[in-house]
């Protein structure tokens, strides 16, 4: 995964560092619920709760210009929405992977 | 742009929470409450009053949708702004449907969510202030309807509206009057130039003011003091005219009470003029052997003279008022003078002659109008035209015109009238006389008009004629 740099989308949204460490951290915290339903609705085949918990993510993450998480949380909203068999686990992996980076940095 | 509008913000994320709440307080934008479903949102929108309302579109246990239609039914004029993305047309055509007024695209952007914050504020304060209008006209309403009649007419007259106060003075009901014309008010007192006058003034988009008497529906009057204003659309046309007027009723009686008593007191003070006037004339001619029969018909002669002569009638009633006093300095002359039977020596008529400086000196001082002017008509009525009077022998209109009527009215009952040392002259050898004298003693041109209108006099002394 990419390094995030803090400051760059502190100063791209005119944010202090600050401000976007607190916003980060809030995030993560969202996340850990997003991610327990998310799985679980892998494991159950929930299509809508599935969509409900990328959306979220993806909104959440667009605002502080999070763009491999948008891009895989949209991934699974679209497929999600649509019904679609794909490989779920894998994309849920890949995006735990992101998120535990960020809470790493 | 006010900073201080109340704003719900519902958004079930924390972290989009934080990232809006960093924009908001980098803005200075307060008075934000946070929820975080539709649920909980709903329940603090009852509890208080908030000026914006932003709303995610999905959360957990009520969605946004929901909840904008649970406020709109509490509120119906309540602001609503919309956080969407752009992917699914048929939940914006549902916003649009439910009358979102703004709509915040996702991602949010900080620079964009501020300017539409921006404009939501403007509706804020235009509706605030349409609010405050309303309010303002309400409570003016209020007031104005609390002490004022007030009706509205259309174009044409006839009446649209009355208040409360209206129909209580007026004793007409809103389903009696509305749809009549005003005159159903008119006062059978009230000119039509009245009337005339207020249309022209108010068809010329201008304020007519005025006090008014109109009949109320059970005949009895009522006056009020009436403005009518034109009311005019934004192309300056007018829509209607509103009536505002106040019941003067009790005033103007009393005003004409006391009107009435002030004209009483007036007279009273002015006849008790007359009448001292009259007594002192008499003092002086009784003196000297004249009736009282005699001022007043001097009175009466120098009145109409006067008028035939164009002297305004103001200053023709003051002369009738002021001439029975020419001879009121006989008092001054010695009995054995002013009474002698036989003709005076030349000394004797030297003193008779001091008579009208005397009056004049008893008069002159005085501050009334009628004493004044008896002051002159003492001076002056000796006085003869071609100069040759006295006491100061001055001539032609040089002797005020209140001189020259009074010499002639003067002489005409003088020579006219008997007393126990004299006959009355025949009126042919007084009119002879007079055209004698014609521009030697008198004035020509009041000669002429004596002469041409004698049956006036003659009526005069007819109608006040001694009793011998």
């Amino acid at each position: 995964m990419n390094i995030v740099n803090l400051q760059a989308i502190a100063d791209e949204l005119d944010f202090d560092l600050e401000d976007i460490k607190m916003v980060l951290t809030s995030f993560l915290k969202d996340s850990v619920l997003n991610l327990t339903n998310m799985i679980h609705a892998i494991d159950t085949e929930d299509y809508n709760t599935l969509r409900l918990s990328a959306h979220a993510i993806k909104g959440s993450a667009s605002n502080i210009l999070l763009h491999e998480i948008v891009e895989i949380t949209a991934d699974i909203e679209k497929n999600a929405f649509e019904k679609n068999t794909v490989d779920y686990s894998k994309r849920y992996l890949k995006l735990k992977s992101l998120i535990k980076g960020l809470r790493n940095e | 742009m006010n900073k201080l509008y109340t704003i719900l913000y519902v958004e079930d994320e924390k972290s989009i929470q934080d990232f809006v709440s960093v924009i908001f307080k980098k803005n200075n934008i307060k008075n934000v409450t946070f929820s975080a479903n539709g649920q909980e949102a709903l329940h603090l929108y009852k509890e208080e009053k908030f000026d914006l309302v932003i709303t995610d579109m999905f959360m957990p246990i009520m969605d946004g949708f929901k909840l904008i239609q649970e406020i709109k039914i509490l509120n119906p004029k309540q602001i609503f702004m919309m956080v969407t993305g752009l992917e699914n047309k048929d939940d914006l055509i549902k916003a649009i449907e439910l009358r979102v007024n703004f709509f915040i695209e996702k991602p949010i952007k900080p620079k964009k969510i501020m300017s539409v914050l921006n404009e939501s504020f403007d509706l804020i304060a235009q509706k605030k202030e349409s609010e405050l209008a309303r309010l303002l006209l309400s409570q003016y309403k209020h007031s104005i309807d609390n002490t004022a009649l007030v009706s509205k007419a259309d174009t044409q007259g006839n009446i649209t509206y009355i208040n409360t106060k209206f129909e209580e003075i007026s004793q007409y009901t809103q389903e009696e009057i509305v749809g009549k014309n005003h005159r159903i008010l008119k006062h059978k007192e009230m000119p039509d130039k009245v009337f005339k006058d207020i249309w022209k003034t108010i068809s010329a988009k201008k304020i007519w003011s005025g006090v008014i008497t109109n009949t109320a529906k059970d005949g009895s009057t009522y006056i009020v003091d009436s403005t009518i204003i034109p009311l005019l659309d934004l192309n300056n046309n007018i829509i209607e005219y509103i009536s505002i007027r106040h019941d003067i009723t009790e005033l103007e009686l009393y005003k004409n009470s006391l009107q009435k008593q002030l004209d009483l007191a007036v007279s009273e003070v002015i006849d008790t003029q007359k009448e001292v006037v009259y007594t002192m004339g008499a003092i002086g001619e009784t003196r000297s052997k004249e009736t009282g029969n005699h001022v007043k018909r001097v009175a009466n002669y120098s009145y109409i003279l006067a008028k035939l002569a164009g002297v305004s009638e103001a200053n023709a009633q003051l002369l009738k008022l002021a001439s029975p006093m020419h001879d009121i300095g006989k008092v001054g002359i010695p009995d054995n003078i002013l009474n002698k039977p036989g003709k005076l020596t030349p000394d004797e008529f030297e003193i008779m002659k001091e008579h009208a400086y005397l009056g004049y000196e008893m008069l002159k001082s005085s501050s009334r109008d009628i004493l004044k002017t008896s002051a002159i008509v003492a001076y002056e009525h000796h006085e003869r035209w071609d100069g040759k009077g006295y006491p100061r022998a001055i001539e032609g209109e040089n002797i005020h015109i209140f001189g020259r009527i009074t010499a002639i009215c003067d002489v005409f009952d003088a020579l006219g009238s008997t007393r126990c040392y004299k006959k009355a002259w025949p009126l042919e050898k007084i009119l002879h006389l007079f055209q004698k004298e014609k521009a030697k003693q008198f004035d020509p041109n009041l000669i002429t008009l004596f002469l041409a209108n004698l049956d006036k006099f003659l009526k005069i002394q007819s109608q006040f004629k001694d009793n011998i």
